[in-house]
């Protein structure tokens, strides 16, 4: 059962709609001719949890796949990259993040060796500090701190 | 003589040397992300998207629409080269086309797939100046009821033609218009969701969330494929023009398919997958003899390119008109408008003639770009389907990062993205399409407006809804379509379209 895609689906649809219903009802509801900042989202949260208990109820009657989450390795090192990005953009600037994301990301694939990893990130940089900053002009400091001070 | 002046007007725009050098730069690059193996339409354009950014809103309009057609060029490149589609809407292609490169036929096939799609992108573009203006028209009587109906319909209507479990799409539907909740409410004052955080007051950025669904979340599937995805790679393309044979058998097909993909195009949801796949089934019914579809049949690599260029042109015609995404690359547009402080709708169309025939001229000049640059330079893209997975996604992934934060110049927006990725990740393991969640994010806000003011007209009375012809017609065939769900035949024949 809890391997199965609709019941775990069905159920997380459920906890949204929950979620998102509860906090509805600390706004406003209103009447339908003034509608408060809670009344949509209350209805839709209502929807939500419906069609999440049909999807549960269906899961019962009818097995459907179970649920394969493949590797942990490529979702940490993915996600934490993109953190990584966001983390170091201030003190390490835009190239200087851009460099350490593309290599934090390089190792959700072993199979690379360092030297192409360290090509990759600098040239990734290099190609995204012309692109974004150069020529689009983003405003970003593109040298770590302790160089530009 | 107006449709001419339109015209007229719109090609005064396009053909100024800034538009047409966004229009170039928009195909060229949209061809090398989409040719780049796993990487479909949707994703080069939620990648590509940060860079028309500082762009006036008609020349990033016409890049949009550039990158657009472009990718999906360059997806059947990649279809027809490597059997490795990026995206639906290429997989019929890759079913013949294929099996010709595999024949060291992969030139003609390659010619056949860009004559087609300039004949169907070339009617298409007309079909569209015919329609808009139309639908404009009529949309601009419009009220509040009927737009709240209509969305209701699009909605719904996307559901149903898209694929996987339908309850399981609606709920996604409505997960979407949830989070387009987030954020202060615009009548109100209100904050809702924001966790007291004043970086969410603007609500969820819509960047963040479609690269997470479409970009990072798209690159950890990928990553977790073992097998490793560069199959054979056809280098020998031989030579590219088709033989008169090739011609006169695909100059029906052709027809066919781009009268096929225009119809559909047009209906919420179909876009150009559903024209592909449909014309596809067609071909293979009506074609004259011998019939060598699944075998490498030039007709099967035409009728599905025409329909498929014809789909995506005319599904931009509820987005200009109505302000309604068909699919999540109109709803990337639709996000782009609003970036660029343009509200879509039919006053766009009254208001601001030069964009909108301004784009409606630039599809032609785009595909006819498209078919002067692919052939030349197929060298460039096979060169590309060789560049290997591992360098790609630290790429992409360094790209939605960029253009997340490009939006607000706020890291709180790369964070937000890394949250919604690993929640579309979870959402796709759970086999739940991320399409419909995008569709329903966008129109979230839309929708609220509307009913609210249809409501405050009717002093809360909710019998306008059915009261108001147009309106009710919108949701007799929303439940209409909803019924179908009911009866397991349709449903069947839906799976048996989608499979071929």
């Amino acid at each position: 059962m809890l391997r199965q895609t609709d019941f775990i689906s069905g159920c997380v649809f459920v906890l949204l709609g929950l979620f998102f219903g509860l906090g509805a009802i600390q706004y406003r509801l209103g009447t339908p001719a003034h509608m408060g900042a809670g009344f949509l989202p209350l209805a839709l949260a209502t929807v939500l949890v419906l069609l999440g208990a049909a999807i549960v109820a269906k899961s019962l009657l009818r097995q459907s796949e179970s649920i394969e989450w493949g590797s942990v390795l490529p979702v940490a090192i993915v996600v934490g990259s993109v953190v990584l990005f966001a983390a170091t953009l201030r003190q390490a600037g835009f190239a200087g993040a851009s460099f350490l994301t593309v290599l934090a990301a390089s190792f959700a694939r072993p199979s690379v060796g360092w030297i192409q990893r360290l090509v990759l990130a600098l040239f990734c940089s290099v190609v995204a500090t012309i692109i974004f900053i150069e020529l689009l002009g983003l405003p970003i400091p593109v040298w770590p701190l302790f160089v530009s001070g | 003589m107006d449709l001419l002046n339109s015209l007229t007007l719109g090609f005064s725009v396009a053909v100024t040397w800034q538009n047409l050098i966004y229009c170039f730069l928009g195909v060229l690059m949209g061809t090398m992300v989409g040719v780049l193996p796993g990487l479909g339409p949707v994703t080069t354009v939620a990648l590509l998207l940060p860079i028309t950014f500082s762009l006036d809103p008609t020349s990033s309009l016409i890049m949009l629409a550039g990158i657009y057609y472009g990718a999906q060029y360059g997806g059947s490149t990649t279809a027809i080269l490597v059997n490795l589609p990026g995206e639906s809407s290429s997989v019929v292609t890759a079913l013949d086309g294929y099996k010709l490169a595999r024949k060291g036929r992969a030139g003609p096939a390659l010619a056949t797939a860009a004559i087609a799609s300039f004949i169907a992108g070339t009617f298409s573009t007309l079909v569209v100046a015919g329609f808009a203006p139309m639908l404009g028209a009529v949309a601009l009587k419009f009220g509040a009821a009927e737009y709240f109906s209509l969305i209701v319909f699009g909605l719904i209507a996307s559901i149903i033609l898209a694929q996987g479990s339908v309850l399981k799409a609606l709920a996604m539907v409505v997960l979407g218009l949830l989070l387009g909740q987030v954020g202060t409410d615009v009548t109100s004052g209100v904050d809702r969701y924001t966790f007291g955080l004043s970086e969410m007051a603007d609500g969820i950025s819509f960047i963040a969330l479609s690269m997470a669904l479409f970009g990072i979340a798209d690159v950890i599937i990928n990553l977790q494929d073992k097998e490793q995805r560069s199959a054979g790679i056809l280098e020998n393309v031989g030579s590219l023009m088709p033989t008169r044979k090739d011609m006169r058998q695909t100059a029906p097909s052709i027809a066919r398919g781009t009268v096929l993909g225009s119809l559909l195009g047009l209906l919420p949801g179909g876009g150009a997958l559903l024209a592909s796949f449909a014309a596809y089934t067609l071909e293979r019914k009506v074609a004259r003899k011998p019939r060598e579809f699944g075998d490498g049949d030039i007709r099967g690599v035409a009728a599905p390119e025409a329909a498929n260029n014809a789909g995506a042109q005319t599904s931009f015609i509820p987005m200009i008109t109505l302000g309604l995404p068909a699919n999540p690359v109109m709803a990337m547009m639709i996000g782009a408008m609003m970036i660029q402080g343009i509200t879509p709708g039919p006053s766009v169309l009254r208001n601001q003639p030069d964009l909108v025939w301004g784009l409606i001229a630039s599809m032609w000049i785009g595909n006819l770009m498209l078919l002067l640059l692919n052939l030349p330079l197929i060298r460039l893209w096979v060169a590309l389907l060789k560049v290997p997975y591992s360098y790609m996604f630290p790429a992409i992934i360094l790209f939605c990062c960029i253009g997340a934060y490009s939006v607000h110049n706020a890291s709180f927006d790369v964070i937000m993205m890394a949250v919604l990725a690993l929640a579309g990740f979870v959402l796709v393991k759970l086999k739940c399409e991320p399409a419909p969640l995008i569709l329903g994010f966008i129109l979230g806000p839309m929708l609220e407006e509307n009913l609210r003011r249809a409501l405050l007209i009717s002093r809360g009375d909710f019998t306008i809804f059915l009261t108001k012809p147009i309106s009710l017609v919108f949701l007799l065939v929303s439940l209409a379509l909803l019924a179908t769900i009911l009866f397991p035949t349709v449903m069947e024949q839906r799976k048996r379209a989608m499979e071929v």
